[in-house]
C-alpha cells in the first residue's frame, strides 16, 4: 500500500516537471501577447515587462524558481488573469466539480440501472434499445449536443424554458442556489447524456458474464424471483468493474468538461483553460494541467487504496 | 462606514450569499445582505473577453478599460464628436508659452464613493505612480510620460505637470482609457499592485469617483455596477450596469434575442449579418469604425536599432516600387466582401476614420487602387523581368518568392492569404502561405525573420501611438546574443518620418499639429511601408425595446458603446413603449418550470423507492 502512494508521488513529481518543459519549449514573447499591439508603445515599458515576467532569465534559473514556489505551495502569477495562478484555478475548481460531478453521478446511476436490466435479459428489445441509443448518444460531441439543447430548449426561437448560457443571472429573482440549478440542467443533461453508455456498456457486459453462473442457479433454486436474483446476488459482483469505471471517471470530473463550458460559459476550470490558450498564458497553462493530472493520479489512487475494501479477492491477490 | 462590497467570488456562491448592493445608495451606504429586487432599469450588456482584471494598472482587454472608466474619473475625456480631450476633473487647462508646462484646473467639490473629497493629492498620488521607472503602473500608462520631469499639486485644486520638452500628446493620456484618478487613501496602502483584484475580494472597499461603483464582481461570469446618484456631471438614468461574459457567440446573439441580455458591443460579421437576415424589429444594429486597422505587413528591411541587418527577409521589399506594386495588385473590396461579408471599410491610410480627428486619407490620385497593369508595369520598370515558371526574378537572379504569414488565430487572415496569393500571383510574385500562431509571428517579425505578414492594429486616439510604431528606435534591439522585438514590424527608418514624429510631438497647437501628422501619414503611405486592407467595424446589436438615448462617438456612425469616456452609459434611459403591454412574468414562469421539474424528480424517486420497497417485501415473503 505504502508502495502504491509513493508511485503515485513519484508520478505527480514527473507530471510536475514534464509540464513545465512541455509548456516552455513553445516560442514567443508573452509580454507583447499581453501588451496588446498598439496599446503600450514604449520599448523600455515591454522590457520591464518581460523582465517582471521572468523573459531573459536563464532556463534553470526559472526552473528552479517554479520548483521552490512549488514547494511552498504557490503558483506563478497568471499572464491572463493578473492574479496568482492558485487563486484562479481555485475560483474556478467548485463549478466544474458541481457540473461534470453532477453529470458523472446522474449518468453512473441510469447507466448502471439500464446496463444491468439490459444485460439481465439480453438480446431482448430492452436490451437492443439501450446499447444502440446509448452508443448513439456516445459517439454525439458533448458541445455539439449542448448546442442543439441550446436551440431547442434556451432559444427564443425554441421552447425558451432554460437561460441559454452562463451559470447564474444577476437580473434574476430567483433564489441563487435555484438560479445555478435552473443554468445547470442543459449542461447536465449534455454531459450526462453522453456519459451514460460507458456505465450502460461495462454494466451490461458484467451482468452478461454473471447470468450464467452457478451461484444463481442455487439462488434460484432457493425459489428467489428473478430480480431479487438479479438484485442481491448477480448484481453485487457484476459492480466491481462499473466501479472502477467510475474511480477511474472521478479523476476527469475537473478535466472532462472543457467543450461544453465553453459552450455554456459556465465558469469553470474547462473554460479557464480555454482562457489560458489563448494567449499562451504558461503559468495559468501550467497550473491547470497540473490540477488536472493531480486529480487523475490521486483519484487512482484512491481507487487502489479502496478496492481491496470492496473486493475481498483483490486484498488475496 | 464603509461601503462593503463582500464580493462572493467564491465560485459556488451557493456557499457565499453574493453581494449585494443597497438600492438606495448613498455615500457610505452599507451592503444589504438580500436578494436584489430585479431592477427594471438594470442595463445588461454581453461581453466577449472577460474582464481581465478590475485593477486598472493591469488590465488589458476592452471591457477592463470600460469598467475602469466606469469606475474612476480622468482629468480629461473624449469629446462625443470626435474624441479630442474635453474637461472632466479638469474643467480647463492650460500649457505655458515654452510648452513645457500643463496646469489643470480641477472641479471642486466631486467626492469619492466613501465621501470623502477627491482633492489634487489625489490626482497627483495617481500620476506619480506612474512616472516612477518599470513599475507596473509605468508599464501600463507611462508611455505618454517619458519625459515628464514632475508633477505637482500647488493648491488643492491645482494640479501640474513639468516636462522636459514640449509633448503635445500628453494631453491624449490624461483621457479616459488613460492615467485614471484613484483615492490617495485606498492605493497608497496597497502594497503589490501587480497582483491586486480591486474588486473587493480583499473586504475592502472598491472606492471611485466615476458614474458608477462596483458592487459585484463573479470572474468569468458577470460584473455588476451601480449608479452613483451623487456624480458631479449628473446622475445616470439607469440604476444599475451589468456585463455579462459570453464565451460563446452564438449563445450571446441567443441571449440578446430573448431579452436576457440588452446589448451586445462587438459582434462577428456573421452573427452580424445573421441577425440582419432576420430582421427582428427590437432588434437595432449599429456598424461603425473600429480602433482596429488590418494591415499586409512587409518586411522593408528587418535590422537592429544600430542598424546591424537581422533576420532573412527578401531583399526586394526594400525596393518601394515592389511594395507598391503589391498594394496594386490587390483588390481590397473583394476582400471585405468575400471574407469578411463586407462588414469592413476598405483602407488606404493608416489611421483609422474612428480618430476622427487625426484621420488623413490620401488624395485620389495617391491611393493605389486595385490595377493589376499598374504593378506589373511597376515591377518591369524595377527590373523584375518574368521567369520561367511565371514568378519573376530579380536582377540580382533571387526570384520574387515572398513567404505570407497567416495567423492561427484569426481565420479570416488565412481566407485572405489564400486571395492575396492568386493576385499576386496574376503580376509575377510567388506568396508561401504560411499559418502561425500570434506568438510565433511576433518571434519571427522581433526577428526579422519574415516578407509579409496579415495583422492588425488598435490605434489610440491620439496619432503618437501610432507614428511611434515607425520609428527607427522601435526596432529590435540586440541583448547578448538574443533579439527582443520593439513594437515596429516593418522595421521602417526614414529620416524624414524622423523628422516629422518629432515636430509634432513638440507641436502644441492642434491645427499645426494635423498638418504634421498628415504629412508623416502621407510619408508612410508613399513608402508603401505597410499595404494596409481594411478598417474594421464595430458591429454592435441591441434591444430597441429595452433602452434609449445611446450617444455615438464620435457623432457619425460611432460606436455606442466602449467609448472613451462613459457618455451611452450615462445618457441612456430605460425605453417605455408607446403602449405599455404588460411585462411577461417571465421569473414566476421559471419557478413554475423549476417547480414542475422538481415535482417530476420527486415522482420518479417515489416510484423508484416505492419498487425497491415493494422487492425487499417480496423477499421478506
Amino acid at each position: 500500500m505504502a508502495g502504491k502512494v509513493v508511485g503515485a508521488a513519484v508520478l505527480l513529481l514527473f507530471v510536475t516537471i514534464f509540464n513545465y518543459f512541455l509548456f516552455r519549449v513553445m516560442p514567443g514573447d508573452p509580454a507583447k501577447t499581453f501588451a496588446p499591439r498598439g496599446r503600450n508603445d514604449d520599448p523600455a515599458a515591454l522590457q520591464a515587462m518581460r523582465e517582471r515576467m521572468g523573459q531573459g532569465k536563464p532556463w534553470w534559473e526559472k526552473f528552479l524558481l517554479y520548483l521552490d514556489n512549488l514547494a511552498h505551495g504557490e503558483l506563478e502569477h497568471s499572464y491572463s488573469q493578473h492574479q496568482p495562478v492558485v487563486d484562479a484555478i481555485a475560483e474556478r475548481f467548485w463549478p466544474t466539480v458541481l457540473l461534470s460531478g453532477t453529470a458523472l453521478v446522474l449518468a453512473a446511476v441510469i447507466g448502471m440501472w439500464l446496463g444491468a436490466r439490459a444485460g439481465w435479459r439480453h438480446g431482448s428489445r430492452f436490451d437492443r434499445a439501450t446499447s444502440a441509443t446509448s452508443l448513439t448518444w456516445y459517439s454525439v460531441p458533448e458541445w455539439w449536443l449542448g448546442l442543439i439543447l441550446i436551440i431547442v430548449f434556451a432559444s427564443k426561437s425554441g421552447l425558451g424554458l432554460f437561460p441559454v448560457s452562463g451559470m447564474s443571472d444577476p437580473r434574476s429573482d430567483l433564489p441563487y442556489w435555484l438560479d445555478v440549478a435552473h443554468h445547470m440542467v442543459l449542461p447536465v443533461t449534455a454531459l450526462t447524456v453522453v456519459y451514460i453508455a460507458q456505465y450502460t456498456l461495462v454494466m451490461r457486459s458484467s451482468i452478461i458474464d454473471e447470468r450464467y453462473a452457478d451461484y444463481l442457479a442455487a439462488a434460484r433454486a432457493k425459489g428467489l424471483r428473478d430480480d431479487q436474483v438479479r438484485n442481491r446476488h448477480a448484481l453485487r459482483n457484476a459492480l466491481l468493474p462499473s466501479l472502477t469505471q467510475l474511480f477511474l471517471s472521478l479523476g476527469f470530473v475537473v478535466s472532462g468538461a472543457i467543450t461544453i463550458e465553453t459552450v455554456f460559459s459556465w465558469p469553470g476550470l474547462g473554460l479557464l483553460s480555454e482562457q489560458a490558450l489563448s494567449g499562451p498564458d504558461y503559468p495559468l497553462l501550467e497550473g491547470v494541467f497540473l490540477v488536472f493530472s493531480a486529480a487523475v493520479i490521486v483519484m487512482n489512487l484512491i481507487a487502489d487504496l479502496i478496492y481491496p475494501l470492496i473486493d475481498p479477492r483483490v486484498r488475496a491477490a | 462606514m464603509a461601503l462593503v462590497a463582500a464580493v462572493a467570488l467564491t465560485a459556488l456562491g451557493g456557499v457565499a450569499t453574493p453581494a449585494v448592493a443597497d438600492a438606495t445608495p448613498s455615500p457610505g451606504a452599507t451592503v444589504s445582505a438580500s436578494a436584489p429586487a430585479h431592477a427594471k432599469d438594470a442595463f445588461v450588456m454581453g461581453i466577449k473577453a472577460d474582464i481581465d482584471s478590475l485593477n486598472p494598472y493591469v488590465g488589458l482587454l476592452v471591457p477592463a478599460f470600460d469598467a475602469y472608466a466606469l469606475m474612476y474619473d480622468y482629468l480629461t475625456d473624449g469629446s462625443p464628436q470626435d474624441m479630442t480631450p474635453v474637461p472632466s476633473l479638469a474643467e480647463k487647462w492650460e500649457t505655458s508659452a515654452d510648452g513645457l508646462t500643463w496646469t489643470f484646473h480641477l472641479r471642486k467639490g466631486v467626492k469619492w464613493s466613501d465621501g470623502k473629497d477627491l482633492t489634487s493629492a489625489d490626482v497627483k498620488f495617481s500620476y506619480e505612480r506612474v512616472l516612477v521607472p518599470d513599475s507596473t503602473e509605468n508599464g501600463q500608462y507611462g508611455s505618454s510620460f517619458s519625459n515628464v520631469t514632475k508633477v505637482e499639486a500647488p493648491d488643492a485644486d491645482t494640479f501640474v505637470i513639468h516636462t522636459s520638452e514640449p509633448n503635445a500628446s500628453l494631453l491624449a493620456a490624461t483621457m479616459a482609457g488613460g492615467v485614471p484618478v484613484v483615492p490617495k487613501h485606498i492605493w497608497e496602502n496597497i502594497k503589490d499592485v501587480g497582483s491586486y483584484a480591486n474588486d473587493g475580494s480583499d473586504g475592502k472597499p472598491v472606492v471611485g469617483s466615476g458614474p458608477f461603483q462596483l458592487v459585484e464582481a463573479k470572474k468569468g461570469q458577470y460584473y455588476r455596477f451601480k449608479a452613483n446618484p451623487g456624480y458631479w456631471n449628473g446622475a445616470p438614468h439607469i440604476s444599475e450596469l451589468t456585463m455579462v461574459f459570453f464565451q460563446n457567440e452564438e449563445t450571446m446573439v441567443q441571449a440578446l434575442e430573448k431579452g436576457e441580455i440588452d446589448f451586445i458591443s462587438a459582434l462577428t460579421a456573421k452573427a452580424f449579418n445573421a441577425l440582419k437576415t432576420k430582421s427582428d424589429p427590437t432588434i437595432t444594429l449599429n456598424q461603425g469604425p473600429s480602433q482596429y486597422v488590418y494591415e499586409l505587413g512587409l518586411n522593408t528591411g528587418a535590422a537592429t536599432v544600430d542598424n546591424t541587418p537581422i533576420g532573412d527577409g527578401h531583399p526586394a521589399l526594400k525596393d518601394v516600387k515592389v511594395r507598391q506594386a503589391i498594394e496594386y495588385a490587390i483588390d481590397k473590396q473583394t476582400l471585405v466582401d468575400k471574407t469578411l461579408l463586407g462588414a469592413a471599410k476598405v483602407a488606404y491610410g493608416e489611421n483609422s476614420p474612428l480618430n476622427s480627428a487625426w484621420y488623413w486619407d490620401p488624395p485620389a490620385a495617391m491611393k493605389r487602387t486595385f490595377a493589376p497593369d499598374k504593378a506589373r508595369q511597376l515591377l518591369d520598370e524595377a527590373g523584375y523581368k518574368a521567369g520561367a515558371d511565371g514568378v519573376r526574378v530579380g536582377p540580382d537572379g533571387k526570384a520574387l518568392t515572398f513567404r505570407l504569414f497567416a495567423r492561427s488565430e484569426a481565420t479570416e487572415s488565412q481566407d485572405q492569404a489564400r486571395y492575396i496569393q492568386e493576385w499576386l500571383k496574376e503580376i509575377g510574385i510567388k506568396a508561401d502561405v504560411q499559418v502561425v500562431s500570434n506568438d510565433a509571428l511576433t518571434d519571427l517579425i522581433g526577428k526579422g525573420k519574415y516578407d509579409m505578414f496579415l495583422w492588425d492594429w488598435w490605434w489610440g486616439p491620439d496619432p503618437e501611438g501610432l507614428l511611434s510604431v515607425f520609428t527607427c528606435s522601435q526596432r529590435s534591439t540586440k541583448d547578448g546574443d538574443a533579439i527582443s522585438g520593439g513594437w515596429s514590424d516593418s522595421f521602417y527608418c526614414n529620416p524624414e518620418f524622423e523628422n516629422l514624429y518629432k515636430q509634432h510631438v513638440a507641436e502644441m497647437d492642434p491645427a499645426k499639429r494635423k498638418v504634421i501628422v498628415d504629412k508623416a501619414l502621407e510619408n508612410l503611405y508613399v513608402n508603401a511601408v505597410y499595404a494596409t486592407l481594411y478598417y474594421d467595424q464595430t458591429l454592435q446589436a441591441y434591444r430597441n425595446d429595452r433602452f434609449t438615448g445611446f450617444v455615438p462617438q464620435p457623432a457619425s456612425g460611432g460606436s455606442m458603446v466602449a467609448q472613451i469616456g462613459t457618455w451611452s452609459y450615462r445618457a441612456i434611459k430605460p425605453y417605455t413603449a408607446p403602449a405599455a403591454a404588460p411585462e411577461d412574468s417571465g421569473g414566476s414562469r421559471t419557478v413554475l418550470i423549476i417547480a414542475g421539474a422538481v415535482v417530476l424528480l420527486l415522482a420518479v424517486g417515489g416510484a423508484v423507492f416505492a419498487m425497491r420497497r415493494r422487492s425487499t417485501a417480496d423477499d421478506r415473503e
